[in-house]
This record gives C-alpha cells, structure tokens and sequence, in this order.
C-alpha cells in the first residue's frame, strides 16, 4: 500500500514534470493576455469619452449619459479575459488526449516502459487523472489571482467620475462564466468538478478502449460516450417525457445527478481498469 | 585467445580438441589452473552451458579435475598425459597415413623426407 | 521457465500466432528464429501482457505475468522506450526508482562495457547507441529472465560485436535469455536452444549443440532445409 502510494507520488510528479512547459505557456499566455486587458479595455473606453467630449464639445455629465459607468465588470466580459480562458479549457482538453498517445505516437514508444514497470497499471491512469486536475486548478488559480491583480489597474485608469464603484467580487459574482470556474457557490461548484472528473474519466475511457481495439475502438468508445452521456442526461429529460414539469425539486436533481455522475465514473474506473491491465497494445 | 569453430561439429568436442591440444603442446602444464567457464565461454564468444559439457566431459577423461567450490586444473597423472599424447599422435598418423595413401611410396623414401620436415619445425 | 502453451491471436481475420507452444529454460539461450512475419515480437509482447492473446496460457516460472513479475522478467524492445529528452544517467535514475531489482553497480558496469556516457542525451544517440541504452535498462536488473527482439538489427558490425559479447558475459550470467532474430549467423555459437517460426506456428524446436552432434547440421542448415523445403 505504501509502495503503491510512492509510486503514484512518483509518477505525478513525473508527469506534472512533462506537463510544466504546456502549463507555464498557458499560464503565461493567461496574465499576458489579461494584463492587456487590463489596460487596453478602460483605455479604450477614457480614449472614447475624450474623443467624445472634445468632438462635441460635452461635458462629463454628457459624456457619462451616453456612456455610461465603466466597472471592473466591462473589463471582465471582454475578449481579454474570455479568451484565454477558453485557450485554457480548450488546452487542458487537448491535453488530456495527448498525455495518452504521445506514449505510443512520440518519437519514441514510452508505453512499453511505462506499461513494463513493476507497479499497478492503474498507478499510471490515475497519475495522469491528477496532473490533469493540477493543471486545471493551477489554471483557475492564475486567473484568480489575475483578476486581483487586474482590479487595481483598471481602477487606476478609469478616473473615479467614470468608474461605478462595482467591488472585486461584485464584478466576479456577476459574470456567469466564474460561477462555473470559481467556488463562488460551494453544491455548485462539487457539481462541476464532479462533472469535470467523470467527463475526464469517460475521456480516459474512451482513449483506453481504442488503445485495446483499434479501429473498432474508436466505435466502441463513441457508443461508450454516448451512453455515460445519455444516463446522465437522463433525468434532464424526465420531466419532459412524463410531461411532468414538477418532478423534481433542484436540489433533488442535483442529488440524482451527482449519484448518476459517480456511478458512470465507477464503471468507467472499472473498464479502464479492465482494459489497461488486459486488453492494451504497446 | 581467439578460436574459429566450424558451424557442423558439435561446438563442445572442437573446444575440447582446442584444449587438448594446448594440453600435449605444453602450453597448459600440467597441475594448472583452467580459466572458470564464464571466462572461457567469453574468450571464444560462445555459450557458458557448451563450456561447461565441455569441461565435464574432460573431467570425465580424467584430463582436469575439480574439487568442490575450486577452479579446475589440469590434470596431474602422468598416466593420463602420456595417454593423450599417444591418443594425439595416433591420430596424426592415421590422417597421415590416410592422406598419402593415393602415394605409391616407400617407407625407406618416406623417412628422410620426414627426417627434413622435422628438422625445417626446429 | 517460461512456458507457452497453444498461443493464439489474430490482428482482424489474420492469425498471427497459430497454437504457438514451447518452453525457455532459466540458464539458456533460446532464439526465436523466424524469416518473416510479426510473430516473433508478437510473442514477445504478449509474454510481457503488452498486447492480449485470444487462447492460450502464458506462464513464467507457473505463474501468470503480473506487474509485479516486471522485477523478474525484463524486456529489451527493438524501439527506443525512452523519452527523448532524458539523458543516460536520467533514464538510469528513472529505473532505480522505479525497480526494486535494478542493481546500480551493474548498471555502473554495463555503462562502462559499452562506453556509453552518462551526460548524452537519448535523442542524441546513434542507433546502435540507443540499442545500447535499451540492453542496459533490461540487463541492469537482477532478474531471472531477459527477452531481448531482435538485438542486431540495423545496427553497426562493431555495436554487433559488442552486443554479442554480452551473451557469453557474465552480464547475463544464469539468467534464461529469449531472443528473436532472423539474422542467425552471428551467434549460432552462442544459442542452446533454437525454436523456427513461420507463418504463425512453429516448424522446428531443437537444441543446436544435439543437432550439430546427432545430425551434422549448423542451425542454418536446418533453418535451409525449413524454409526453403
């Protein structure tokens, strides 16, 4: 037990070694990106209300009315910072197929290694699991930590006549995107890691299930998408089919989601495990 | 030391004729200690297991011996030497023999010719 | 020993092994000879549960292959396995932390016997070099059995020499060896036990020694008479 937890502790760190360039490259794209951001959108928006003010020759008080106040908030629901957020999700996405093939498809074929080393096979699929759930946290907490960063600057550009006086938080709060990247909302935010790390495994799954039989997998494996994805679902669609629009309370649903969500998260765990000890190809 | 089999004969009785050889030239005295297996097996790039058939099958002929947990050593018994030096020579003598008997020759026309090789070896 | 008995698999409609069965025995040489065809790493690989087989019984020493069995059978695969970015002395650390078996002084002797140096990168290396690198993470582990595929292939004659040479050293030592080959000429000295593949099943199982003694014939001569016959 002890052996196999230094091995996983081994094996994380060794991954998280490989994931680094990728990680720090989007982490530097974040900040640069934001940072831009930061001082681009409020400028843009004082350089429009001088434009403005000189043009027409208006006061601040016009100017204001057509305007309006710039908050943290306009910052926020930009390009600026919508954007590398996408590049993060859509990275780690792609990531986590690549932390699978480039053993097999690299210059070298570092699965026989990997799959040859005397420790549970599983060791491997769960050291994978958490350096890819390092790298999205490590993504979510820069850009925390961005926007504490960004708050300030933007402050400092807007002079306070134009600024709403919107706080940090307040800003966070009221863009939805945060609400699903942030634990602003404890249940909510259980429900989408939970989501995040069964859709993960289904991924994992997948790759594993076209790694054992090849062309035929990769059938297999969308059959095998579209059925985790289709009992999930299912309750969402209840209501709708029984014509019954008062099944469920939320917070009932919520359960029955989260339960669902493990439950194809298990099988998923017991087919990877199933696959990668019998059935892989080197 | 460097030895070339042939890829027919059993590779243990060249090794064994090898060792033989060096035996009745002297070149491994007698009471001497024989190289381990391993060693042997690496000097002529061959297996250990063939080293080692080669080895009992000597032992066996009582032309080294070994006692437990020690190298072997050639043997000592000048029974066995002088039997191997005849065994060495008669064979010689019959691949001689054998090799000129197409030859209608003499045995008076065949000993001063001998007498000169011998003498062009020393 | 390592024991397969009727051996089966197919890639789609093509059967690859067809009822492969023989045995290699700790403190032999056991070559796999074949003159074409994937069986031979085929049969290696699913020795080493790296790929499955349809039928069949593997057993090494009467057990199945478990991982934990990766510190007692070790494989040299004719590919490079290791990540490119590592250096020699990387990829012995690698070992050393992962296998209990691994033995460092060895490891420290094989480096020496190859001249290999410990600061090269593997993405650097040449081929023959990089097969260097391979026998030195199989055979720097104390284990019982090595399976090596097809050690000299597309590799210098002086690297061949070398590679050779381990056979008859004590880095190999009394372990059972199982090679694949299809070029034999090189170490026809150096094997026990011959095993001829083709076509997915086996023509011929012999010991070479027995065959030159009972019947005259190099292994090649009976591979001529095999193959061509």
């Amino acid at each position: 037990m002890k052996k196999s937890l230094n091995a996983l502790l081994k094996l994380t760190s060794f991954e998280l070694d490989r994931l680094s360039k990728f990680l720090f490259t989007l982490m530097g794209l974040t900040l640069v990106i934001n940072l831009a951001g930061y001082i681009y959108t409020p400028m843009r928006h004082m350089n429009k209300i001088n434009q403005f003010m000189t043009e027409n020759s208006a006061t601040a008080e016009e100017a204001l009315q057509t305007f309006g106040r710039f908050s943290f908030y306009n910052a926020l629901n930009s390009f600026w910072i919508v954007g590398p957020i996408v590049i993060g999700i859509t990275g780690m996405l792609f990531y986590s197929v690549f932390i699978w093939y480039r053993e097999w498809f690299g210059k070298n074929t570092f699965a026989y290694r990997l799959l040859m080393l005397p420790v549970s096979r599983m060791t491997l699929f769960f050291s994978k699991f958490i350096v890819i759930f390092i790298g999205i946290f490590t993504l979510i907490s820069i850009q925390m930590v961005s926007l504490f960063v960004g708050y300030p600057i933007v402050s400092a550009i807007i002079s306070d006549t134009y600024a709403s006086g919107l706080s940090l938080m307040e800003a966070i709060h009221a863009h939805p995107l945060f609400l699903f990247l942030f634990p602003l909302q404890p249940s909510y935010f259980m429900v989408i890691i939970t989501a995040g790390a069964v859709m993960l495994l289904v991924l994992f799954t997948i790759i594993l299930i076209e790694r054992s039989f090849s062309v035929r997998g990769i059938f297999i494996g969308i059959g095998y998408a579209a059925l985790s994805l289709a009992i999930v679902l299912f309750p969402l669609f209840l209501p709708n089919l029984l014509k019954n629009n008062y099944l469920f309370y939320s917070s009932e649903l919520l359960i029955i989601e989260l339960i669902l969500m493990t439950v194809v998260g298990i099988c998923s765990l017991f087919v990877s495990r199933y696959l990668i000890n019998n059935k892989i190809t080197v | 030391m460097s030895v070339s089999f042939n890829k027919r004969d059993p590779i243990y009785l060249q090794v064994i004729q090898h060792l033989k050889r060096l035996i009745v030239s002297g070149k491994l005295r007698p009471g001497e200690e024989m190289p381990s297996r391993r060693q042997l097996a690496n000097d002529f790039k061959i297996n250990p297991n063939t080293v080692q058939r080669a080895y009992s099958e000597m032992e066996e002929q009582r032309l080294i011996y070994t006692e437990p947990n020690r190298p072997s050593h050639i043997t000592e018994d000048p029974a066995v030497l002088n039997q191997l030096k005849n065994e060495w020579l008669n064979k010689a003598m019959a691949t001689f023999v054998s090799a000129i008997e197409p030859l209608d020759i003499s045995l008076d026309e065949l000993v001063p010719l001998l007498e000169e090789k011998l003498q062009k070896r020393k | 020993m390592i024991e397969l008995r009727d051996v089966q698999k197919s890639y789609g409609r093509k059967k690859v092994l067809d009822g492969i069965t023989f045995t290699a025995n700790k403190g032999d040489i056991t070559c796999l000879v074949g003159v074409n065809g994937v069986g031979k790493t085929t049969i290696l690989n699913a020795i080493m549960n790296l790929t499955p087989i349809k039928k069949g019984d593997i057993l090494i020493d009467g057990e199945k292959m478990t991982t934990e069995l990766y510190n007692k059978v070790a494989f040299i695969p004719d590919v490079a396995i290791m990540l490119p970015g590592m250096t020699v002395g990387e990829t012995m650390d690698f070992m050393k932390d992962y296998y209990d078996t691994w033995n460092g002084k060895r490891a420290k002797d094989i480096v020496r016997f190859f001249r290999l140096n410990t600061t090269d990168k593997l993405s650097e290396l040449s081929k023959g070099n990089q097969a260097k690198v391979n026998l030195l993470m199989g055979l720097a582990l104390d284990v019982d059995y090595v399976l090596m595929d097809e050690p000299f292939s597309g590799i210098d004659i002086f690297t061949r020499e070398q590679i050779t040479e381990v056979f008859s050293s004590r880095l190999v030592e009394d372990r059972g060896v199982l090679i694949t080959t299809h070029e034999i000429v090189d170490i026809e000295h150096l094997i026990d036990k011959v095993v001829l593949l083709d076509n997915g099943r086996i023509y011929k199982e012999f010991n070479a020694e027995e065959m030159r003694e009972t019947e005259g014939k190099s292994v090649v001569d009976v591979m001529r008479e095999v193959y061509n016959g």
